[in-house]
């Protein structure tokens, strides 16, 4: 079963609380000579204080290429995003690659730069158990449990979700801890934490937990030293995706691709970065972005079919 | 320019000088100081106590703060724990961590296992070593523990009875020492501003007070100047507006109390008494017009005079005399004068605080009458007669004269001013003195020479004369005849008419004495002789007077001597009932003899008695005697005798005489009603009230009373009637002739009828015949006396002669005993 619409609509409500489809402050209709940025989020002011900076770096670029104003369209909901897409009101987009990737495949979207957002081009998600448990492989963990972070979450469930799907290991969502588990499943259930998915691997709560791979190193768990042990890690996921809508002026594309790529060799376009949720840098998809979105829809499809299947 | 500058820099200096010495000077500096050391002390102290207060207080809030935090954060942690949900852990703490002061929250599991620190970045699962946290869990309750730097609260987590972990919570004290150093900033910062403030309200208070009380100032300056009219107004609402309002008010008081210099000055120059101030050296220092006056020297010729050049040597004879004047009694002196020569004053003389002394020179005539003037006759008083005897004296002396000084003395004046009382007895005086004036004033019938003699007064019935320049010595003998001639004539003193004669004494200079003291002692001696000698003549003074005065002299002292030692005693002659011839009582009689003056007669030591006083001891003490013998005799069995007391005029005047005799009677345990108090007409009647009242007072309890020597004084039985007597006894003298002589026998009769009028028996003293004894029979006397019965006789006689006579009361008559050796030491009977 394919992640559809409305499957990305109810993945969209889960970021983004439902609201009025009001849409802020700044005018909706593209014009040649504006170009239009995108956001979901509900607090307008601090999507302002990441965006504008890129806006008005933008605008400044991009003169030359008939580009006048550069504008930011905040939306509420994922929906949003994807009607203006349609609509051809919005321009640009930048988020997760699940999200970026489900946008792309339903509306008039396509994948144009990766972003480092946070200094991090890509990441994965680890697969623990306890020091002293017995599991090596996700196989081991039938008939016990393991958390995840939440239904939400690329990293705390969508990979490794995707993850034991692929490996064709039956799951099966608990509402507890203690609920039993299935000899011939792994029950899942979510802790809403990552640090709460440790303890329960320390307490034994559950047999396994997920992370992300960059969290081992955080401060908090250097005292967690050898006491856990990864059993598994998902396949690299980029850390966050710009999509541009499809049919947006080549030229224009051209020249958005030559100012955001070469932003991070500036001081202006660093601090700019920097305002952008610490991004490093804007650059290509290694293997291209089509290839980047191709895996994730093939994800959705796994988890999709594999919950289809232990529901 | 550069004097300019200099002036202006000097003035500065000034300025800064006169500003710095009002701030460090006086009240300024007292003020400020006490009031600086006021303020930062309160401020200091405020400071301090606030702090410990306030830090103590903070301190304890946020302990209990910190446990409140950590008990609510345990409560809402507890689930979380349990279900080891470490983000809502976290985000728990964080909101905690976000609160103000709270500098670490964590939460441990059970084995003490950091599960969160609020998003701190702590390592979890690492084990926290904390003793709180232990003793918390240990305690099962929330502890708290405080450092220098931080509160630390502790509240365990329980779930179902188990222990499944603890929250840990720190809060700093670094805003409590922020607050506590920022109210100390606040306070030293208000101090300031007070002590500013206060000192800038001392210094305005200061200066409106220092200008108050420099008004002040210049007023206290002017009244010690003596201007008492200047008064400041000061409206300052406080203490010194009081203090000027009675400031005030005391000026105005001095002003009408009190005089100014110039005020005194004017003052002491009108008096018209002369005033002088020595020195301590006795030199005039100032004198006022008065006493320029009186020494015809002008004031600045009185300066530094000596005081003691300006008085008479004779009358004042050395300094120690003017200095005793100080403070005492007025000196009477003579002054040195240039114009009067030497004229009497009155100096008195008070001591000044500095070491001076005022001299008041007073010539007032009142006061020179007062000091040198009798002032019943208005004759020169004993002041002024030394003073011109002396003079008088002197005079002779340069003259070779002769000069004589009377003593003259009435007789009877006593009994005249007793009798009629003081004014007759003044009135009398009076008259003596025109008369003796009156004889004196012809000099030329008395040939006297041109020497005015003068006559004074010294005191009592006692007038002196000084006749000077006399040519004989017959010539003060004719002169004492005149004056005993005038004396001799009857005085009239208004209803009734007084016969005194006078005896006079008369003592010449240079033969009787050269020193005008010793003039007057001689001519006081003559007169006394010639009065013991019949009185109403005239006597030189003869050295053999002075030797009877020296006896006379050594008698009262013998005498004195003799009451001290019991060396008088007593006699007791014996009185019979006429009619049954027994013995009915006895008169105590005194006997003195003395060891070396052999026997001495009552008639000589009687009066000596009298005139010194010791007669007062003798009665009282033959009383006592008397009383022991009547006692005595009631234990013999003469319980019926009575004694017979002679007591004088002295004794009976005595306000306790009735006491002593009464306490006599007592103590001896005599019968009173055997007790005869004998006083003559003359005593009784000196003060007849109180006389009746004491007798009346003996009487009441038995005591007898006998009118002795009637006959002798008035006679009068106005007198008779008041007096409370059981009986009269008749003087001898009217009883010795009365037998054979008609006009004593009428006189005899005429007493008998008025005793018997007033019903008193009647006692004859001094019977030694048969026939005067029958006379008396016949007359109707009841009793009798004297040597025909028996002189008086010792107390250890009595008895046997009783028992030999037979005399005893119920036993027959004797014949009258065989008359002894008339005994020299009686002179009653």
């Amino acid at each position: 079963m394919h992640l559809t619409i409305d499957r990305r609509r109810h993945l969209a409500s889960a970021v983004a609380v439902m609201a009025l489809a009001a849409i802020v402050a700044l005018p909706v209709e593209a014009a040649a000579d504006v170009l239009t940025i995108g956001s979901v989020e509900e607090d307008v002011q601090a999507e302002k204080a990441i965006f504008v900076p890129l806006c008005d770096y933008l605008s400044e670029h991009l003169k030359e290429h008939g580009v006048d104003e550069v504008r930011l369209v905040v939306h509420t909901s994922i929906n949003g995003i994807a009607g203006a897409f349609d609509r051809g009101e919005l321009d640009l987009y930048l988020d997760s690659p699940v999200l970026t990737a489900v946008i792309a495949r339903d509306a008039n979207a396509a994948p144009f730069l990766r972003s480092w957002k946070e200094g991090v081009s890509a990441y994965s998600t680890i697969i623990y158990v306890r020091s002293d448990s017995d599991a090596a492989t996700l196989d081991d963990l039938a008939g016990q449990r393991i958390a995840f972070k939440k239904r939400e979450s690329t990293p705390g469930y969508f990979m490794p979700r995707a993850h034991f799907a692929a490996q064709s290991v039956p799951m099966v969502e608990l509402r507890a801890t203690d609920e039993p588990v299935p000899e011939d499943h792994v029950g899942y259930v979510f802790s809403h934490g990552d640090k709460t998915t440790l303890g329960w691997v320390m307490t034994g709560r559950v047999a396994a937990g997920v992370m992300k791979d960059a969290d081992l190193e955080a401060p908090e768990l250097r005292g967690i030293g050898d006491r856990i042990r990864v059993i598994a890690e998902t396949p690299p996921m980029p850390r966050q995706v710009l999509t541009r809508r499809r049919d947006l002026d080549p030229a224009l594309v051209t020249a958005l691709r030559v100012v955001l790529t070469s932003m991070h060799e500036t001081p202006e376009g660093r601090a700019v970065l920097q305002a952008l949720d610490e991004t490093r840098k804007f650059d290509e998809f290694p293997g291209g972005g089509r290839a980047v979105f191709e895996r994730i829809w093939s994800m959705l499809e796994m988890v999709d079919a594999a919950r289809d299947a232990g529901s | 320019m550069i004097k300019r500058n200099g002036t202006t820099t000097t003035r500065l200096r000034f300025g800064v000088r006169r500003v710095w010495r009002a701030a460090t000077h006086g009240l300024a500096r007292r003020f400020g100081i006490v009031q600086t050391l006021t303020i930062v002390g309160t401020a200091l102290a405020l400071g301090i106590g606030t702090n410990a207060l306030v830090g103590a207080q903070v301190r304890g809030e946020i302990e209990d703060r910190a446990l409140t935090m950590a008990n609510a954060q345990a409560r809402l942690a507890g689930v979380q724990l349990a279900d080891y949900r470490l983000e809502d852990l976290a985000m728990g703490l964080a909101d905690l961590g976000n609160v103000r002061g709270v500098t670490s929250a964590i939460v441990v599991d059970g084995q003490g296992l950091l599960l969160s620190d609020g998003n701190a970045g702590g390592a979890l699962f690492v084990p926290i070593e904390d003793p709180l946290i232990d003793a918390a869990k240990e305690a099962r309750s929330s502890l708290v523990r405080l450092d220098d730097t931080s509160v630390t609260a502790v509240a365990p987590v329980f779930l179902g009875g188990g222990d499944i972990g603890a929250v840990r919570l720190e809060l700093s004290l670094a805003s409590m020492y922020e607050q506590l150093a920022r109210l100390r900033r606040q306070t030293v910062i208000i101090a300031a501003v007070f002590a500013a403030a206060g000192l800038l309200a001392t210094a305005l208070l200061l200066k409106r007070t220092r200008r108050s009380l420099d008004a002040l100032l210049d007023m206290t300056q002017l009244a010690s100047d003596g201007e008492f009219g200047r008064t400041q107004v000061i409206r300052s609402n406080d203490e010194i507006q009081h203090l000027a309002v009675s400031f005030n008010r005391m000026l105005l008081r001095l002003r009408r109390s009190t005089v100014s210099r110039d005020h005194v000055n004017h003052i002491i120059q009108s008096m018209s008494e002369a005033l002088l101030v020595v020195d301590a050296n006795g030199r005039i220092t100032l004198a006022n017009r008065a006493a320029s006056r009186l020494f015809g020297h002008t004031e600045t010729g009185l300066y530094q005079k000596r005081l003691r050049k300006l008085v008479c040597r004779e009358t004042t004879p050395n300094d120690q005399t003017l200095t005793d004047s100080i403070g005492g009694a007025p000196l009477e002196t003579r002054v040195v004068t240039k114009r009067e020569g030497r004229i009497p004053v009155l100096l008195s003389a008070s001591k000044l605080p500095d070491g001076q002394a005022t001299v008041w020179l007073a010539q007032d005539l009142r006061v020179r009458k007062l000091a040198y003037f009798d002032s019943v006759t208005d004759l020169p008083n004993r002041v002024q007669f030394r003073q011109e005897l002396s003079r008088a004296v002197i005079e002779a002396q340069r003259e070779r004269s002769k000069l004589a000084v009377f003593f003259v003395d009435l007789d009877h004046f006593k009994m005249i001013n007793d009798s009629y009382g003081h004014d007759v007895g003044d009135r009398l005086l009076r008259n003596v003195a025109e008369r003796l004036q009156g004889t004196l004033r012809g000099d030329d019938v008395l040939g006297w020479g041109d020497g005015n003699p003068l006559l004074a007064r010294l005191g009592g019935d006692e007038f002196t004369i000084v006749c000077r320049q006399l040519a004989t010595t017959s010539e003060a003998a004719r002169i004492a005849e005149r004056l005993l001639e005038a004396l001799r004539e009857p005085f009239n003193l208004g209803e009734r008419q007084a016969l005194v004669g006078a005896s006079i004494g008369i003592a010449l200079f240079p033969d009787h004495g050269t020193e005008p003291e010793t003039l007057i002692q001689n001519a006081d001696r003559a007169m006394y002789w010639a009065k013991e000698r019949g009185r109403n003549a005239a006597r030189f003074f003869e050295p053999m007077m002075d030797t009877a005065a020296n006896q006379r002299l050594e008698i009262e002292t013998e005498l004195r001597r003799a009451v001290a030692v019991h060396g008088l005693c007593v006699y007791y002659q014996p009185q019979v009932d006429i009619a049954s011839g027994t013995v009915v009582g006895c008169e105590a009689l005194l006997r003195w003899h003395h060891p070396k003056l052999g026997a001495v007669s009552p008639g000589t030591f009687i009066p000596i008695a009298e005139t010194s006083g010791v007669i007062i001891q003798i009665d009282r003490w033959v009383i006592s005697t008397a009383c022991e013998q009547l006692k005595r005799w009631a234990a013999q069995g003469l319980g019926d005798l009575r004694i017979a007391v002679n007591v004088t005029a002295l004794t009976l005047q005595q306000d306790d005489f009735v006491d002593y005799t009464l306490e006599a009677l007592k103590s001896c345990d005599a019968d009173p009603a055997k007790l005869e108090i004998e006083v003559t007409e003359r005593a009784a009647v000196s003060d007849l009230a109180d006389t009746v009242r004491k007798l009346n007072a003996l009487r009441a309890i038995g005591v007898q009373v006998a009118i002795d020597d009637f006959g002798t004084g008035y006679s009068s039985l106005s007198y008779l009637k008041q007096l409370p007597a059981d009986r009269l006894k008749i003087d001898r003298s009217f009883v010795q002739d009365a037998h054979r002589n008609g006009t004593d026998r009428v006189v005899f009769k005429a007493i008998v009828d008025m005793a018997k009028a007033v019903g008193m028996e009647i006692l004859a003293e001094g019977v030694e015949t048969r026939e005067q004894l029958a006379f008396l029979g016949e007359q109707g006397c009841h009793e009798y006396q004297g040597f025909f019965m028996s002189p008086a006789i010792a107390p250890d006689d009595v008895m046997p002669w009783l028992l030999e006579r037979e005399l005893l009361p119920d036993t027959p008559q004797p014949e009258p005993a065989p008359r002894k050796k008339r005994q020299r030491a009686t002179v009653d009977a």
